[in-house]
């Protein structure tokens, strides 16, 4: 415990209420009562100028019955299992190769992976966009180059989910790369020489010593990139912007809730099944963030 | 990691021509510059866009950076009573989907009066959760014995924090803003609601109105609110770029 400090029996009882006002005021107008609104519009029919309407479980009965929203399910599980793990396991080895490295060199590196993080998505989304075209993007005419043959990357219901994770794993890579990294700066070295004392090889060290001195850092990550990563959005409805025709790439094989939470409500104007949707997936991200903290914190 | 903007940029000085090529160019043989010189005329709204972005992404983490201090101050340096509750609070409001917000959000912006102005894009984002979090980590290193000093030399507590708490968590204050930038610079998702398809519904209402003319959609154009803010859309949608050029 700490001692009370001398300066805080002169503060003014309301001065901290008064500083930390502006967030719950924001939070209340911004946050709070959309997310109450959000529930009651997900019990109600929507007019413009014109009363809710209760109409009690029928937008959760026409979502759940609704074979694209379980589709949307199917596909942002599989987009956000697909690239947090390859940015886990491959963000964890480049910070280990990263770093022992002098600290120039390693700043300089991890500020290239950085880059496409702070980029515009837009931007990176229609590059990508471009490289991926059957025909003639510059991916495909590279590997004829080789001798093999062109991939429908952005085409096919196969390849449409791959190229959207390649996407978003070049994109979020350098900020796990970062944040993993300046974990491994703070292990504790003494660790390692009692490890290799006790004749551990590299491998040992790395399951033995680094992945347990790191592993409040790795829930953290694991824990953010599953709350992004189910509300996934930006980067297939950008990557099949124009190129495909129907709703979230070719046979809606990259349509994920919140795409279709944007569709039901802002491209239908359905508020009411909209906000069902969003419903049922804030109850989804708040029970995956609640599991996640129990199985990663035992042990 | 760099290939996709080597390319990009690659290909911008290319002629039509020549960007698909095969086999494909790495090097442009006769670089042009008429893509660039095409873009006004391309996107006439491209100036106001721009200066649309860039004073949302400098002023939006201006204020958040000065809020979440304050708040981040408050929780580090003061005992009152519910602190830790309230500091709960904001950490679980993390954890809370923004886009499961987004249609309630969009008609309190109506209701408001400021949808399809840069406020409604604007006022969401200026106290991040985040940034109070972080600021009470770093103002938690900041000795008691300083603040003692300062409040013997007669500084109110709000004279504490900017003369004495601010200075130290300089380093800080820079990542939160620049943070704050990066976020809002990378916005798509609200804006293009708020801004964009809010234009769109707009059109659709007062095409509604004028006789003769036949909208598919379900909007009542009486029901429209009238616009918050007023100045005419371009008639085509320019699709993704807000073509709102309301000033603040």
């Amino acid at each position: 415990m700490r001692a009370q400090p001398l300066h805080k029996r002169f503060f003014e009882k309301g001065t901290p209420y008064l500083y930390i006002l502006p967030f719950f005021v924001s939070f209340a107008v911004f946050g709070l009562y959309p997310l109450l609104y959000s529930l009651q519009l997900s019990f109600s029919e929507f007019k413009f100028g014109k009363p809710l309407v209760w109409v009690g479980l029928k937008n959760f009965d026409t979502i759940l019955s609704d074979p694209l929203f379980w589709l949307s399910l199917r596909n942002v599980i599989i987009l956000w299992v697909g690239s947090l793990s390859v940015q886990l396991v491959v963000a964890f080895l480049l910070a280990w190769l990263l770093n022992p490295l002098a600290s120039r060199l390693r700043g300089f590196f991890s500020g290239v992976f950085y880059l496409p993080v702070v980029m515009n998505l837009v931007a990176i989304a229609l590059a990508f966009q471009f490289m991926f075209d059957k025909n003639f993007g510059v991916i495909n005419l590279t590997l004829n180059l080789f001798g093999i043959e062109s991939i429908p990357w952005l085409t096919t219901s196969q390849w449409a989910p791959i190229s959207t994770i390649i996407l978003i794993i070049w994109k979020g890579l350098g900020w796990y790369v970062v944040y993993i990294l300046a974990a491994l700066q703070s292990v504790d070295t003494t660790l390692y020489e009692a490890a290799k004392i006790d004749g551990a090889n590299t491998l040992q060290q790395m399951i033995h010593v680094t992945l347990p001195s790191i592993r409040p850092i790795l829930l953290f990550l694991i824990v953010l990139g599953t709350v992004a990563g189910l509300q996934i959005f930006t980067e297939p409805y950008l990557l099949f912007s124009g190129s495909s025709t129907t709703l979230g790439g070719p046979e809606s094989s990259v349509l994920t809730p919140v795409m279709y939470i944007y569709v039901q409500g802002f491209q239908y104007l359905k508020f009411g099944p909209g906000s069902a949707i969003a419903v049922l997936l804030g109850v989804l991200i708040a029970v995956f963030s609640a599991v996640q903290f129990r199985l990663l914190q035992q042990r | 990691m760099c290939f996709p903007f080597f390319w990009m940029l690659v290909s911008s000085f290319k002629p039509p021509e020549r960007i698909f090529s095969y086999p494909p160019e790495f090097i442009p043989t006769d670089p042009t510059l008429e893509h660039y010189a095409d873009l006004p005329a391309l996107i006439p709204s491209l100036g106001w866009n721009a200066v649309n972005s860039i004073a949302l992404a400098v002023l939006t983490p201006l204020f958040g950076v000065f809020f979440s201090s304050l708040a981040g101050f408050a929780f580090a340096k003061f005992n009152f009573r519910g602190k830790h509750v309230l500091f709960a609070v904001v950490v679980l409001t993390q954890l809370i989907p923004p886009a499961a917000g987004f249609i309630p959000l969009f008609i309190e912006m109506i209701n408001l009066r400021l949808i399809d102005t840069l406020w409604a894009v604007f006022l969401p984002g200026i106290v991040p959760a985040f940034g109070i979090f972080l600021f009470r980590q770093a103002i938690y290193s900041v000795p008691d014995e300083l603040l003692d000093a300062g409040r013997i030399d007669g500084a109110g507590s709000f004279m504490l924090y900017r003369s004495v708490v601010i200075p130290l968590v300089m380093p800080m204050v820079l990542t939160q803003y620049i943070l704050g930038f990066i976020g809002s610079w990378n916005n798509f998702l609200w804006p293009l609601i708020a801004l964009a398809i809010a234009a769109e519904l707009y059109a659709a209402g007062r095409a509604r109105l004028a006789p003769g003319t036949a909208v598919s959609g379900h909007l009542g154009a009486q029901s429209w609110p009238a616009r918050s803010c007023s100045r005419s859309h371009p008639s085509s949608f320019s699709w993704p770029f807000p073509n709102t050029s309301c000033p603040i």
